[in-house]
């Protein structure tokens, strides 16, 4: 229908967008005179102390400004996180004056903030420009002032199997002339200034020193980036740059491996935080040795409701496509496709071969997007169909999850799921993400986001690698009598080629003795010594993340928030991360200010991002209407002028 | 000659109610429906379960907006091409969720009034559990969608309406949009 090609224009137009994840830049203090004109104060010096445990940093960095300039500044001090990273304290120190920046309830912080604002003090309050930068500012910094900062921060590094990456931001941002028309100088800065990394170095070096314990011995260790000096002791090193303090002009990037021996390598980390023990263990699968993967039973899901119309449908159905062309000659598969009513493509899951793939690929072809969102049907026909001896049962499920009844479908897959696992596919601009992968950790799957067309190779792509290599099911983790442990995720997915598995744990007491099992072609089963002598910093903070996550989960699906809230707060306050009810507030230390400065308080707030999120595509918001209607009154004339001159026509025959 | 003009006549005639036919479908649907979602509504406050506002939609009303005028309207859960035909939708935020509430609607219809929005008008958003929020305009930007990404605050005190823009354009699909931001 026209009406249906008139929106997919619109949705087609949504979806470019920047990308504002691989720049990569250090910290850097801006500086506002009265007149608004802007200068990037001097950076002296930074030094950097990371802890890495395996797939965790924790970084201390502390950078040192000089204003020098003749006058008082307004400053902001802007850090481009590098990615998966949270900021969870700051101590700022300009001359004798102190910002301490920490998690608080955000009652609490709301309230400071008012307070200083109502009793006429200086305030600004620090807005997210994008989910990656951390900014925060500050007032009154005095001609030829030192201004330190010191920004604690943790991260979840890039990991590649056996592969592990780092990388610390130690490039310089440019300095940069606002345009003049916009309101607030120093916002534009910095959306200009994050949006144009590079520049000169003209500052202080930086010194680095890192503390690494991967949880095995290293088969490589290296920098691509800067030479490095290694020294080891057990299973930690510590690295250091060989020059020394090392110039700002390119990030630091360190690289290493574990050994690889054939066998899934399980290792484990411990810290304890008052009096409270936790762990991490981590499996990681091998990489060489011979891959043997079980036939498998695919089952693909396809919503073709009204929701999905236009660009989604076309995503969805180039995504199956791409499936069906991955399917294994001899392995067995089916599609159900639904909308108000469902269809099964064959009657029960079909041997895969040339005949029964092209059929598919005609079926999905054909299909329409139209109508009403019955997912749970749908479901049900999929998951009852007679599952075939010695085949794993991977249901992929490709919608956008315009769903109402969520407890109902998570009720359904409770019963029927089985051991079958389910992989999510989310499609366009704002599909259902936390009910989809919700869906799929309790399927042991995982959730793929498509929002765009460009995507769906990529996405694809990654699903299938996942869905063809899966080395090991039924993960168990058992510790000695006595002691329990909360674990998240509390149902272990299976262990895919490329991707170590991370299971955070609060136990009742530590213990030498944990038993990871799991079946591959035969049982397997290895013992880990939890290093409990040891201290991992970010072990307690991943699990206290991992924690929350499952609690703002349970608000979702219908527990009275007034009951929950108290736990997050409480789980957040004491790991310090930002969370529905905290946020990440500076405030000023008053007690060695002067009596008689004439700005006594400033109060900053910012909320630091948490992780990373996708930005959202933009909604197309305009219907043709006023086009039709203008061409309507365009058509209106022209027949007025026809009956007119038919008119006059006829009459002179007469 | 008077028979290939009287031809004309009914081919432009047959375009001109077809164009207007097709107009008033958009315009008359968009105002039809959210008399239908109103009902629907009232429903969902009443038994506290969302309530589709016909059998077949796929969309159901999650919010009611009202605006300075006091004109009242029925956002939607979804803001697909589909859903927005028939009133605003959510794009984020809302129950149980810590981000900024945002909400998009068409220019031509629903989120005409957007246009006529100034810094201080107020805008009051009654949620499904009954609960209403009362917001005041503090910023209205114009914004390429093209080169900046949309990134939702996360700061549920912030409801933030988003529209095509300009509001007078013909054609559907430009790459601007126009985002009013208010606060509680």
């Amino acid at each position: 229908m026209k009406l249906t090609f008139f929106f997919s224009l619109l949705l087609l137009t949504l979806t470019a967008r920047a990308d504002w994840q691989d720049e990569a830049a250090t910290g850097a203090l801006l500086l506002a005179d009265d007149r608004g004109h802007i200068t990037a104060a001097t950076l002296l010096d930074t030094d950097a102390h990371i802890t890495v445990s395996g797939p965790l940093a924790r970084v201390t960095l502390t950078q040192r400004f000089h204003n020098p300039s003749q006058q008082f500044r307004e400053g902001r001090y802007l850090f481009p996180l590098p990615e998966n990273a949270a900021v969870d304290g700051m101590v700022l120190t300009i001359g004798d004056r102190r910002i301490v920046g920490r998690i608080d309830r955000k009652a609490a912080a709301e309230q400071t903030y008012r307070e200083a604002r109502a009793s006429g003090k200086k305030a600004s309050l620090v807005s997210q420009q994008r989910p990656n930068l951390f900014t925060t500012a500050v007032a009154n910094i005095a001609p030829g002032e030192t201004v330190q900062v010191e920004l604690h921060y943790q991260q979840t590094l890039n990991v590649d199997g056996h592969r592990f990456q780092l990388r610390l931001p130690l490039t310089l941002t440019p300095r940069f002339t606002p345009a003049t028309e916009t309101p607030h100088p120093l916002d534009s800065l910095l959306r200009n200034t994050v949006a144009n990394p590079g520049g000169t170095a003209e500052a202080g070096t930086a010194s680095v020193h890192i503390d690494l314990d991967a949880g095995s011995r290293l088969a490589t260790l290296g920098s691509p980036s800067h030479a490095i000096h290694s020294q080891r002791h057990g299973r930690r090193y510590t690295i250091t740059p060989k020059a020394g303090p090392v110039p700002m002009d390119r990030d630091l990037l360190l690289n290493w491996e574990l050994e690889d021996t054939g066998e899934p390598l399980a290792t484990s980390f411990y810290e304890q935080i008052d009096g409270e023990h936790y762990a991490l263990l981590m499996v990681v699968p091998p990489e060489t040795g011979q891959a043997t993967t079980l036939p498998r039973e695919t089952l693909f899901i396809i919503d073709s409701s009204g929701s999905m119309g236009g660009a989604p449908m076309r995503q969805a159905k180039a995504s199956l496509q791409l499936a069906l062309q991955r399917l294994k000659p001899g392995d067995r598969f089916n599609i159900t496709d639904f909308d108000s009513q469902h269809t099964l493509l064959f009657e029960q899951p079909a041997t895969v071969n040339d005949a029964s793939r092209q059929q598919a690929q005609d079926f999905v072809d054909s299909l329409q997007a139209s109508g009403g969102t019955h997912m749970l049907p749908a479901l049900s026909a999929t998951l009852s169909q007679h599952a075939s001896d010695g085949y794993l049962r991977q249901v992929i499920f490709i919608t956008d999850g315009a769903v109402g009844n969520e407890n109902g479908i998570f009720q359904a897959l409770h019963q029927q799921l089985g051991e079958a696992r389910l992989f999510t596919v989310g499609i366009g601009s704002a599909p259902n993400s936390h009910f989809m992968t919700r869906a799929a950790q309790f399927g042991r799957g995982s959730f793929t986001y498509i929002n765009d067309q460009s995507q769906v190779q990529q996405g694809m792509d990654t699903l299938f690698r996942r869905l063809e290599s899966p080395l090991m099911r039924n993960l168990q983790v058992a510790l000695p009598d006595g002691i329990v442990a909360e674990h998240w995720p509390q149902k272990l997915p299976d262990l895919y080629a490329g991707e170590p598995l991370l299971v955070a744990m609060k136990l009742s007491a530590p213990t030498d003795q944990i038993t990871v099992s799991g079946y591959r072609d035969r049982h397997w089963q290895q013992q880990v010594a939890l290093p409990a002598n040891d201290n991992h910093p970010g072990t307690g903070s991943l699990w206290a993340r991992r924690k929350i996550a499952d609690l703002m989960d349970r608000i979702t699906l219908g527990t009275p928030e007034a009951d929950i809230a108290p736990q997050i707060t409480d789980v957040a306050l004491r790991h310090q991360l930002v969370s529905r009810y905290t946020s990440f507030i500076a405030v000023e230390d008053t007690v060695s200010r002067p009596a008689h400065e004439p700005l006594l308080h400033d109060t900053v707030r910012s909320q630091a991002p948490h992780g990373t999120q996708h930005p959202t595509a933009w909604p197309g918001t305009a219907t043709p209407a006023p086009l039709l209607w203008r061409l309507a009154g365009v058509l209106l004339i022209a027949t007025l002028l026809l009956w007119l001159r038919q008119r006059r026509e006829n009459h002179g025959t007469v | 000659m008077a028979r290939y003009e009287r031809g004309l006549l009914a081919l432009s005639l047959t375009a001109l109610l077809g164009l207007a036919g097709w107009a008033s479908w958009l315009d008359g649907k968009a105002w039809l429906a959210q008399h239908l979602i109103a009902h629907a509504w009232q429903t969902t406050l009443d038994q506290g379960v969302p309530q589709r506002p016909w059998p077949w939609a796929d969309t159901w009303p999650v919010a009611r907006l009202t605006t300075p005028t006091g004109k009242t309207l029925y956002v939607l859960e979804s803001t697909s091409g589909e859903a927005l035909a028939f009133g605003p939708g959510r794009l984020a935020g809302g129950i149980g969720s810590d981000q900024a509430l945002t909400l998009a609607g068409h220019r031509d219809t629903h989120f005409a009034f957007l246009e006529t929005l100034e810094n201080g008008d107020s805008l009051t958003v009654q949620r499904a559990d009954g609960a209403r929020q009362r917001f005041q305009v503090s910023s209205q930007e114009v914004v390429d969608s093209q080169a900046q990404p949309l990134q939702i605050p996360r700061n549920d005190r912030q409801l933030i309406l988003i529209t095509c823009y300009p509001f007078d354009a013909l054609t559907p699909g430009g790459p601007l949009r126009y985002v009013v931001i208010a606060q509680t």
